[in-house]
């Protein structure tokens, strides 16, 4: 070869490269910044197989081996064979087109046409041509490639420009960037082709292809295109520098020296040149990560502890939570959490975590401990390493103590959580798994996650006693209501000793009667009398111990809400027969519209029950004052009870033609401690208040009343029905 | 014979009464509810009655009244537990003859009636 190089050939040479890098760079840009968009994917796709094809021009050319030149040569047809159907790919996404058939067709035949580039078929050899040194001899199927390359090439960018004529706005000038610089592209790249044809029309065209890239860059940047606009700033810039620091040499090594062996090195000069600063980031990085894990899993820890402990109201939970966010922030063998005990004076173990298997008992600390004075001395921390170094001093003696305490239970480090001035918790720390020794960011995390802890355990706490003196004030209620029982108990009771009173009074006169005159009754119906009277002394035996026992499962204290299948009927009797102690049911007529096979509800029995008298004792209150107070005459107080199957609730509503709630009193119902009872004999205004607790905050149902003034109340309570197989049997 | 009215709405008062004052030789009727009594004192015109105070429906109290209106002169004893003392002024200004506690014991019930009755044991 060796001939000498046309000014054509080497700026075609030197626009090939151009567009090599071009492509190359904005196929990655688009693709990294936006891998999971179809339409990106595509344009990557294109990008690639176009700098593909152009650096294989720039080698072809470059080459001073005909036999490489050839490899090169059929391997850029390769590319464009793949050029033109990714275009389609491209277009296809981008307009949303529907023609399947073409696509799979187009890759399929892509497919066979790239495989016959790599043949003679379509380029046999490469020969000196007009202004180049080298150009390719089209094989006999040259035609097919043309035709093929030609056809997705230009249908592509006709239905490019169809999109363009119908679309309006942002997305019309997105497409006609797109038109325009794959038309210039195209149009350039095509002027290779004359040759090939024996037209002496040297591919000029081709130089300009370089100009597309340009071209959509500027409409990413305009028109949001391929949507990477954030992108193109620092990558844009870093390309741009780095177009401008490599371009710059190479083109001056062209002019002084042409093409040749020098450039090999440069390139991959030009190469590593533009991987370095990626790898160098991307390894401070890493090194970075690596430095600042620790500080990041503090903050991790930090961020966790806050956001949990604020939340949890238990106490036991929240210790367990402390005990386990403080082996989170360093892997310790042991943490272990002491809570002061108001009763027993003592610092007890609340919520411990170990490693291993190896459980030191220390259950715990009375407030004259060594361990706890010492804590009070020094600054509410003891740190193993700090007690070792002082205990090495003659005149520190309790650290030496303190040291051997701390030996004995393997601890390393402990902590004290104050509230409101007082030592409450003792947090105590094993070593850590690593065996290195706690270091100041450790004791400082430390430090921020005892204030929070305190806080937590504080608010806990208050909840805490919220809920113990709500228990309270609710047992109150219901031991109020039991009160006002004691007398229909009383009568109760009474009348059963009474009945027996009469009935053994009876018996024994009888008995002395036959006695002193055998002659007066027959010996079978003395014995008849005894038998009969005994069996009615049982039975107000029986009765009375219902009463006892009635009243005794009433008042049973019921903390645990444990949850059973609840049958409405029984319920309601149960509920009956304690407001029998208070009132006269026979003071009003009950309606009772409940089926027999009602489904059963989920619920607490006791607590039912005690919503359901508080219900019948509130609608007799109300009926009793509207009798007295003669509204009307012919006034006849009925109280009726129904249910609903609502899907898996069970819906029941209560009716009384009571006196109804005043309009302004409806508002301040649940209101504890309101009540319109003049006595508090008669109530004290907790009655709606437990219920509505109970019904929704223990059992998960709803309550509302319902009233208009002389016209009396209606209830609605829903109560979610029992599932499972107690429910499909009885529903069987 | 001299006649005795029980109303208690427990069945084993009147029953067991009713046998133990028959064997008195007194004539027992028994009702156990107030109106049943009323009805029961027009019938049988008793000379004596052991009215129960508190009783489901009518009460021991609205006998009385319903007596007092009626101008009787029927003796009636009240029979009842511990009651407020404002019950206890309103049956002795209604000219009830007493009271008689629960739980009672037989004999001085025996007594009291006897007593009322002019009889002698």
């Amino acid at each position: 070869m060796g001939s000498e190089i046309s000014l054509i050939e080497k700026i075609y040479i030197g626009a090939a490269l151009l567009t090599a890098i071009e492509s190359f760079s904005l196929c990655l840009l688009v693709y990294l910044k936006n891998k999971s968009n179809a339409v990106n994917k595509g344009y990557a796709l294109f990008g690639f197989f176009v700098g593909g094809w152009s650096i294989l021009l720039f080698l072809c050319h470059t080459s001073n081996n005909p036999a490489l030149a050839l490899i090169y040569n059929r391997l850029l047809h390769l590319s464009s064979v793949f050029i033109a159907i990714s275009f389609y790919y491209f277009t296809y996404k981008l307009l949303e087109l529907k023609e399947r058939t073409i696509l799979v067709v187009g890759v399929a035949v892509s497919f066979v046409l790239a495989g016959l580039c790599l043949t003679p078929l379509i380029v046999t050899s490469m020969a000196p041509k007009w202004d180049f040194r080298l150009w390719p001899v089209p094989g006999i199927l040259y035609q097919a490639y043309l035709v093929f390359f030609s056809f997705f090439s230009y249908y592509s960018l006709f239905r490019i420009y169809q999109a363009f004529r119908k679309a309006a706005g942002n997305r019309r000038e997105q497409l006609r960037y797109i038109f325009i610089a794959l038309l210039i592209g195209f149009a350039g790249g095509s002027t290779n082709f004359a040759y090939f044809y024996n037209l002496h029309i040297p591919p000029v065209g081709n130089i300009f292809v370089f100009l597309y890239v340009l071209i959509l860059a500027y409409a990413i940047v305009k028109y949001r295109l391929l949507d990477i606009r954030l992108a193109v700033t620092r990558a844009g810039i870093f390309f741009t520098v780095y177009l401008i620091v490599l371009g710059l040499p190479i083109w001056l090594g062209f002019k002084m020296m042409g093409a040749g062996a020098w450039i090999w090195p440069v390139t991959l000069m030009g190469i590593l040149a533009t991987i370095g600063p990626s790898i160098f980031i991307f390894l401070q990085r890493r090194a970075e990560e690596r430095l600042l894990a620790e500080q990041r899993r503090y903050q991790q820890v930090l961020r966790q502890a806050s956001a949990g402990m604020g939340h949890i109201r238990e106490l036991d939970r929240l210790y367990k939570l402390i005990a386990h966010i403080l082996t989170r922030t360093v892997l310790m063998e042991s943490a272990v959490i002491y809570a002061y005990d108001d009763d027993k004076k003592v610092f007890l173990r609340v919520a411990h975590r170990f490693r291993k298997d190896k459980k030191k008992d220390y259950p715990e600390f009375s407030e004259d401990s060594l361990l706890v004075r010492h804590l009070l001395k020094s600054n509410n921390r003891i740190f193993i390493d700090e007690v070792r170094f002082r205990a090495a001093s003659p005149r520190f003696t309790e650290e030496r103590d303190v040291e051997v305490l701390f030996n004995d239970m393997e601890a390393s480090l402990a902590f004290g959580v104050f509230i409101e001035n007082r030592l409450d918790t003792l947090v105590v720390m094993g070593p850590k798994s690593s065996g290195r020794p706690y270091t100041e960011d450790d004791l400082a995390v430390f430090s921020i996650l005892t204030n929070q802890a305190a806080l937590a355990i504080e608010n806990a706490r208050f909840y805490e006693n919220v809920r113990k003196t709500q228990e309270q004030l609710f047992r109150a209620e219901k031991m109020a209501t039991i009160g006002t029982m004691a007398d229909g108990v009383s009568h109760q009771i009474n009348n059963r000793f009474h009945a027996m009173g009469f009935i053994a009074g009876d018996i024994l006169d009888t008995l002395n009667l036959y006695e002193t005159d055998p002659g007066r009754f027959k010996t079978e119906d003395v014995l008849t009398e005894v038998r009969t009277g005994l069996k009615r002394v049982e039975e107000n035996v029986r009765q009375g111990s219902q009463v006892v026992k009635g009243l005794l499962d009433y008042s049973r204290n019921d903390t645990k809400t444990e949850k059973e299948g609840v049958d409405l009927h029984r319920l309601l009797k149960a509920s009956l027969d304690m407001v029998s102690l208070k009132v006269n049911l026979k003071d009003f007529e009950l309606q009772l519209d409940i089926p027999q096979d009602v489904p059963r509800v989920e619920g607490n029995f006791v607590q039912l029950q005690e919503v359901f008298f508080n219900i019948i004792d509130n609608a007799h209150f109300s009926m009793m004052d509207r009798k007295a107070k003669k509204v009307d005459l012919e006034y006849k107080p009925y109280m009726a009870f129904s249910s609903e199957v609502v899907g898996d609730k069970l819906r029941l509503v209560i009716k009384d033609n009571g006196m109804g709630i005043k309009e302004e009193d409806q508002k301040k119902l649940f209101t504890p401690f309101f009540t319109t009872k003049v006595s508090s004999r008669k109530g004290n205004g907790l009655g709606l208040y437990v219920m509505r607790k109970i019904i929704e905050e223990d059992h998960g149902g709803t309550i509302r009343f319902s009233s208009e003034q002389l016209k009396g109340v209606v209830i609605e309570i829903v109560l979610p029905i029992l599932t499972g197989n107690d429910l499909a049997l009885k529903t069987a | 014979m001299p006649k005795l009215l029980i109303v208690d709405d427990e069945m084993d008062v009147r029953e067991f009464a009713r046998n133990f004052f028959r064997k008195r030789g007194i004539d027992v009727s028994v009702a156990s509810g107030g109106s049943e009594a009323l009805a029961l004192i027009d019938k049988e015109c008793p000379d004596l009655m052991l009215l129960d105070v508190r009783m489901g429906g009518m009460s021991g109290l609205d006998v009385l009244r319903e007596l007092r209106q009626r101008k009787s002169s029927l003796k009636v004893f009240m029979v009842s537990g511990l009651e407020e003392e404002q019950v206890v002024k309103e049956v002795t200004s209604l000219g009830a003859l007493g009271f008689i506690h629960k739980p009672l014991i037989l004999e001085e019930l025996e007594k009291v009636v006897t007593r009322e009755l002019g009889m002698n044991s």
